[in-house]
């Protein structure tokens, strides 16, 4: 599902370069729940944004879902996001000035084709709904909790069904409670079927996890191969 | 990405960020409404001054002179019928309009009626062809034709062709020669060679004619200073030199004939100094239908004026109506009598030369071929048509000028566009890098600024435009209080339909300059780096 060979990405700095990841190989398959792991600034984030196609300035080669990221056009990684990969960030990226259902349905204004049988956003409210939040599809974020927050984000990154979700610090922002929820819900997701890849500073989370990957300075200490 | 969906995305950033907006627009909007406001008073200006003072749509051309410092001399070619027809046959002239002055001297007294005592004044005319007063919609000029045009002189009566300088003598009067209906003017047959009004009974005749044997002749009448006016039927009067029925000769005179009088020469006149009675102001109710006498071959300036070739001659006129086709000072009446008069006065030469001729163009951008063309036949451009000339590029230059600073007006707005969008962009720099991350291509977040820069712009556009007319309503309502001033117009402005997409175009042009650079650095944006900050 996804592989990484020899992909390097590197900081220019004033005296030397810095190297946020270094010769990395890694591989995850389809219906992994996938923990990464790792102190601040070991290139956690670095390395999903590489793997979502954020991020383009790297070496060697990303290949997911079948596809050599740094082959794609502009316009074909755009659709890469869009279709393939889900996004769930730490401080959740809603915009204030538009609704629950709203927000979960903004994938769909960059969508290339419009052959749904439902709009977009009975189909958004329809996420929020499944997700618990059928109460508050016309609230603006700014009226939400945060576990309400980042429900929203995950029915927003679950908006195309993609196969694979990445998680950037998802329960970085809320209590213990709240965060336990979502683990819950990662796991269920993965039980359906999502490949969920999570970046995470928390035991609970990495506990979750059916794997859990060690990075540090930019090198994978641990593949978490044998947690599986 | 889709349409509607780019329609929704702008739609609600514009709307949220209503503080920039109005920010934005102001500067679109001063900008705008200068534009409009400008050439709407451009081009009134040159409706006015083009269409009334110096008209551009018509070409007017006189015979070449020579100044030879001690004065001006003739020599080029003159102007008659065939030069009418060389430039009928143009294209994209639409007719040719002689124009006659009388050769003679004439005097005019009369207006008892309007100044309770009788004015005198030597009158200055012009001949033109009735057909282009009529065309004229300035105004209405009832009975503006030619009522004696079976007549080709001014003579009593005639024995043979020998008698009469023009035309030829049939039924004992000078006639226009004529071989078919076609050559006769309006209203009138061509009977055995000559024009003549044509009739079944008296009532198909004009006042003071008579039908007999199918022709429309005068009515003979007995003439006596007292009874003159009453002596024949309807408005004809009895004339002492043939002792025939006549109709008062029509004639026209300009619209600003009137505001001159109203404006200088009934306050002249009134003043402390003046007259005794004071000069009434006229409106043009009051004068249309006002007669007055003239007398052909004498002057106001002395008996050496009065003519010697034929014994001078009083006739009636009437004011039919106003016309921008009209002399400014003085009268116009129908070519042919003028023909005829020159013919009497000044022998046959001088009714078959004109003065000048107008050539109404049907294409205004084919003036200045046309104007070399008179060039290059040896005419010369009359004054009007050159002041016409150096007039319509003054405009265009100070319109140019007008709308040169509008253009900077926006120009300035763009710039101030741009620093607001570099800001925008920084202030959603995380919203955009979202955007990238749920499948927005680098176009995908181009379309979406510039699609931000001109919604401004077409608002601004629309409201600069708006802003700008209600200006020149304004404008207009406050130069309506104003007191009356010669070529005051019901508005100074016009607004061609083109004005309103130009200045919305303009306006949206400018906002996408203003955001291209912002836009593309938006684009450019890496999504992970904007998200991580």
């Amino acid at each position: 599902m996804i592989k990484l060979t020899q992909v390097s990405k590197r900081y220019q700095q004033a005296t030397q370069d810095e190297f946020a990841l270094r010769e990395v190989d890694l591989t995850i398959d389809a219906g992994e729940f996938v923990a990464i792991v790792g102190t601040s600034g070991s290139g956690k984030t670095t390395l999903l944004n590489i793997m979502g196609g954020l991020d383009r300035d790297y070496s060697g080669t990303v290949v997911v879902d079948g596809k050599n990221l740094s082959q794609l056009s502009d316009q074909e990684l755009a659709r890469f996001r869009n279709q393939s990969v889900g996004f769930v960030f730490q401080h959740f990226n809603l915009l204030d000035h538009m609704t629950a259902a709203e927000n979960v349905a903004l994938p769909n204004s960059f969508a290339p084709t419009k052959d749904r049988k439902t709009t977009p956003l009975t189909q958004a409210e329809e996420a929020l709904r499944v997700l618990g939040l059928g109460a508050k599809t016309q609230e603006k974020p700014n009226n939400l909790s945060g576990g309400q927050k980042q429900r929203v984000a995950i029915a927003r990154a679950l908006f195309f069904q993609p196969k694979i979700l990445l998680c950037d610090e998802p329960t970085g922002s809320l209590d213990t409670k709240t965060g336990h929820q979502i683990i819950e819900t990662f796991e269920q997701l993965n039980k359906d079927g999502y490949t969920i890849i999570i970046i995470t500073h928390e035991r609970r989370v990495s506990d979750a996890a059916k794997r859990v990957i060690q990075i540090e300075d930019g090198c994978i200490v641990d593949s978490g191969a044998g947690t599986q | 990405m889709k349409l509607p969906a780019l329609v929704s995305l702008v739609s609600q950033n514009v709307s949220r960020s209503k503080k920039n907006l109005v920010m934005s627009c102001f500067g679109i909007i001063v900008g705008i409404s200068t534009f409009v406001f400008f050439i709407g008073l451009a081009e009134g200006v040159k409706n006015v001054v083009l269409g009334e003072v110096f008209i551009i749509d018509q070409v007017e051309l006189v015979p070449k002179t020579f100044d030879t410092g001690f004065g001006q001399f003739g020599g080029g070619r003159s102007l008659d019928d065939s030069v009418a027809d060389e430039f009928s046959s143009m294209g994209s002239i639409e007719a040719v309009y002689p124009k006659m002055k009388f050769t003679f001297p004439t005097r005019g007294y009369g207006g008892k009626s309007l100044f309770k005592k009788n004015l005198y004044a030597e009158i200055i005319a012009d001949g033109i062809d009735a057909g282009l007063i009529r065309s004229d919609a300035s105004d209405s000029q009832d009975g503006f034709l030619d009522h004696d045009g079976d007549l080709s002189d001014i003579r009593s009566s005639c024995r043979d062709d020998s008698q009469c300088r023009l035309g030829t003598c049939q039924f004992g009067r000078c006639r226009p020669r004529c071989e078919d209906n076609g050559q006769c003017n309006d209203g009138l047959s061509c009977v055995d060679g000559g024009c003549v009004f044509a009739c079944t009974k008296t009532a198909d005749c004009q006042a003071g004619r008579s039908c007999d044997d199918g022709i429309c002749k005068r009515d003979l009448c007995e003439y006596s200073e007292d009874t003159r006016l009453s002596a024949c039927a309807g408005e004809s009067y009895c004339t002492e030199d043939s002792r025939r029925c006549e109709m008062p000769i029509p004639f026209v005179v300009s619209h600003h004939l009137l505001e001159l009088y109203n404006g200088s020469l009934a306050t002249a006149l009134g003043g402390q100094g003046g007259t005794s009675a004071k000069m009434p102001t006229l409106s043009k109710a009051m004068v249309r239908g006002f007669q007055l006498n003239v007398t052909f071959g004498k002057s106001m300036l002395g008996r050496r004026f009065t003519t010697r070739r034929a014994k001078p001659i009083t006739r009636r006129i009437k004011l039919s109506g106003f016309s921008n086709k009209a002399i400014t000072l003085g009268i116009t009446i129908p070519i042919d009598y003028v023909k005829r008069l020159n013919a009497r006065f000044s022998g046959q030469e001088a009714a078959l030369t004109y003065h000048s001729m107008i050539l109404k163009v049907s294409d205004q951008t084919r003036v200045p071929a046309i104007v070399k063309a008179v060039e290059d036949k040896g005419f010369a451009l009359a004054e009007s048509t050159t002041r016409a000339e150096q007039a319509s590029n003054i405009l265009r230059t100070v319109e140019s000028v007008f709308a040169l600073i509008s253009l900077v007006i926006v120009g300035i707005a763009a710039v101030n566009i741009s620093q607001m969008f570099f800001m925008l962009i920084y202030q959603r720099k995380r919203e955009l890098g979202l955007f990238r991350a749920l499948g927005g291509s680098k176009r995908d977040v181009r379309l979406i600024i510039l699609g931000e820069a001109s919604t401004i712009g077409a608002l601004g556009g629309i409201l600069g435009a708006g802003v700008g007319y209600g200006a020149s309503r304004l404008i207009d309502f406050l130069a309506k209080q104003a007191p009356e001033f010669p070529y005051k117009p019901d508005t100074f402005f016009s607004f061609p339909v083109w004005v309103w997409p130009t200045a919305i175009g303009i306006a949206v042009v400018f906002c996408l300059i203003g955001a291209f650079f912002p836009a593309n650095t938006a684009a450019r944006q890496e999504p992970a780096a904007a998200l991580t900050e």
